[in-house]
């Protein structure tokens, strides 16, 4: 011991960091910021550094290289000692990342945390979660697998749409260039980026203090909030290291634990099929924190994919990044500040909706359901030649498809089993000629006898007892 | 009247009473705990798989033998170049995986083969008919045992023939009716 002492003071001597950093260790904190709520920051940074070694070391058997990357991943995956360990650590790191960066932003917005004095750590921790998310992307699209191809699919963008997809692919397609480029700001530019960006963070953090837990009516005003923290920490503070560390210590080690536990149960992440646009089986899916807006994109009218794409996160993040710039003083406590406690909860149900509908995700057309699936028997008992005429139609066209039949069928549209019940003989007609939404117009591809004979037949789709749809126009002029 | 007990000097050779542990410092040594277990947990894979190459199962199952060519192509009392891939090649490796080497051909049933390789392995390439278990191998081939590792390493894996040498024989018989020319061994 004594040796190590020696060891450790001839260095200090020279490096002059034994005092800084025990005068940062040891700085006073608010009582009650030793607390459980305030655990989340530093399992972020843990989760990180995590991430950082785990990826190194998948980097010595990786190849990214378009020909090669799928490859190695199988070859992590079940011929390199531990590398389907370390693969499933890195996967599963991500997702824990993301989720606790998320959680610990929830956690300083609803404890006002972004007041002043401390716009900027806010600021600086939302270019943080766009990091994180920026490396979880491009993380996604190193698996190079069907999810990885699909995924990179870019919407139309005015204007710029074909340098911007030269510029984030490296050419028109995807392909090697792709994979490089990705692999480029996946493995130096985010992470550099993050190191430094959460040194400021951690900078920030030590010299404006810990935010202190919130108190209905103690309102943060910038003439006297400083000297009323300084207050607070000397009448009522403790050391960060021990009193308020040890949460923080106990909290980082049961999420390690936790992240080595699902990546022993589950595995690695992928890769899934190779990414051969070939392949049409495919069932592209991002990982978890992108579902929402993998179901956002697919359930919006097309017309508002371009907005949702463009604009949405423009406006999103300039919220962020002005928040406490607009609201940089007053209460800080949640109890006194109910329009952000239900614009967080609304925001949160709908990114968990969306989440659980992106998990399911039975919107893609099933392509051969017109053919494997046929009308049910019920829907063409005793009907006319037209109306059976119709039904012929209904599965030529292969409206099944996208539509089912008593259960049966693709999701991608509306059940049609009560069609008739929401909509009138000319909006079916409409509907049908003229398209809507998603749904592409089959004018061209009927003739008039055949759009008759259809329209017919979903007509008779109107369970029993249920009124069909009515002209209004009509009735009201009855 | 009993004076009351203050709190006195513990009695010379007695324990001083054990004080109680409080919540917080329970808290510490609760994490410590933790995080020492999860670092285990974590590191002792890690550290697997960054030291797997270098494990002596793994480079035991890295002795392979390979492809020089037809036995005309080495007449005896020339040295020839000869060619060859990399038996442990990846689909990434590349040209990287191409070696090349010199085959003397000493004497009817004596054979030298020095590998030209920047890379550890392939330190030691024995000629087939030089060693009995080559002898297993067809007459008119040329097979070298390629290893990955030092020539002790080589010379450890050929005395222990006796326990390597049947699968050896039977894998250099297989590869040099399939291919007309070769080799065995991995």
């Amino acid at each position: 011991m004594r040796v190590i002492r020696d060891l450790g003071e001839w260095f200090d001597f020279r490096l002059k960091l034994g005092k800084p950093i025990r005068e940062a260790m040891e700085h006073p904190v608010p009582r009650n910021t030793a607390s459980w709520a305030y655990v989340f920051g530093s399992a972020s940074l843990t989760v990180m550094i995590l991430q950082f070694v785990t990826g190194i070391c998948l980097a010595f058997v990786y190849v990214p290289a378009a020909d090669g990357a799928w490859n190695s991943l199988q070859t992590l995956n079940s011929q390199v000692a531990f590398g389907w360990f370390v693969r499933a650590l890195h996967g599963w790191g991500s997702n824990f990342m993301v989720a606790l960066v998320l959680i610990h932003m929830m956690q300083v917005f609803l404890f006002g945390a972004f007041k002043f004095p401390r716009e900027l750590t806010w600021i600086v921790g939302v270019f943080l979660l766009l990091m994180t998310l920026g490396m979880a992307f491009t993380g996604q699209v190193l698996r190079f697998d069907q999810d990885a191809y699909w995924g990179l699919g870019i919407g139309r963008m005015p204007l710029i749409g074909p340098q911007l997809v030269h510029l984030m692919l490296g050419g028109p397609i995807i392909a090697a260039e792709t994979l490089s480029r990705f692999f480029a700001i996946h493995v130096f530019i985010i992470p550099s980026m993050l190191m430094a960006f959460v040194g400021v963070h951690l900078l920030m953090v030590l010299k404006l203090g810990i935010n202190e837990w919130p108190v209905p009516g103690r309102v943060v005003k910038r003439e006297t909030y400083l000297k009323e923290y300084h207050e607070l920490t000397q009448k009522d503070g403790v050391k960060f290291f021990p009193d308020a560390f040890r949460k923080d210590l106990v909290f980082s080690g049961l999420i390690v634990l936790a992240l080595v536990l699902c990546a022993g149960i589950t595995g690695p992440i992928g890769p899934k099929g190779q990414p051969d646009p070939t392949v049409i089986q495919a069932i592209p899916r991002p990982d978890f924190f992108f579902l929402w807006a993998f179901s956002a994109l697919a359930l919006l009218p097309a017309g508002l994919e371009t907005p949702l794409l463009i604009v949405g996160p423009v406006i999103a993040i300039g919220f962020l990044v002005a928040l406490p710039l607009i609201s940089g003083t007053g209460e800080k406590s949640w109890l006194r500040r109910p329009v952000a406690v239900l614009t967080m909860l609304l925001i949160l149900v709908a990114l968990v909706a969306l989440t659980q509908l992106g998990v399911n995700s039975p919107w893609s057309p099933v392509m051969d359901a017109w053919s494997s699936t046929p009308v049910p028997h019920n829907l063409l008992e005793g009907r006319s030649a037209l109306e059976r005429q119709g039904a012929v139609v209904f599965q030529a066209m292969q409206c099944r498809n996208c539509h089912s039949l008593g259960g049966q069928g693709g999701q991608r549209g509306p059940a049609l089993d009560a069609v008739a019940t929401r909509l009138t003989e000319d909006q079916l007609i409409r509907q049908v000629l003229q398209g809507r939404g998603n749904m592409p117009a089959y004018g061209k591809n009927l003739s008039p006898p055949e759009t008759t004979a259809l329209v017919t037949f979903l007509k008779t789709l109107c369970p029993p007892g249920q009124a069909p749809a009515r002209n209004a126009s009509l009735v009201n002029a009855k | 009247m009993p004076e009351p007990v203050l709190d006195r000097e513990p009695i010379a050779g007695t324990p001083p009473p054990a004080r109680p542990i409080s919540r917080r410092n329970m808290l510490l040594i609760l994490g410590i705990g933790i995080n020492a277990v999860a670092a285990a947990l974590f590191s002792i894979p890690v550290v697997g798989y960054i030291f797997a190459p270098a494990r002596r199962k793994q480079m035991r199952a890295d002795l392979a033998w390979v492809t020089l060519g037809q036995l005309a192509q080495f007449p005896q009392g020339e040295t020839r170049l000869a060619t060859y891939r990399n038996p442990l090649v990846r689909p990434s490796d590349g040209e990287t995986a191409n070696i090349a080497c010199w085959v003397r051909h000493v004497s009817a049933d004596k054979w030298q083969v020095f590998a030209i390789s920047r890379a550890s392995s392939c330190v030691r390439v024995m000629a087939a008919p030089t060693t009995p278990m080559a002898r297993a191998l067809p007459a008119h081939r040329l097979a070298a045992c390629f290893s990955t590792t030092t020539k002790s390493r080589t010379d450890s894996f050929l005395s222990k023939r006796a326990r390597f040498q049947p699968s050896l024989r039977r894998r250099a018989s297989r590869a040099s009716k399939k291919t007309g020319g070769v080799h065995a061994c991995d």
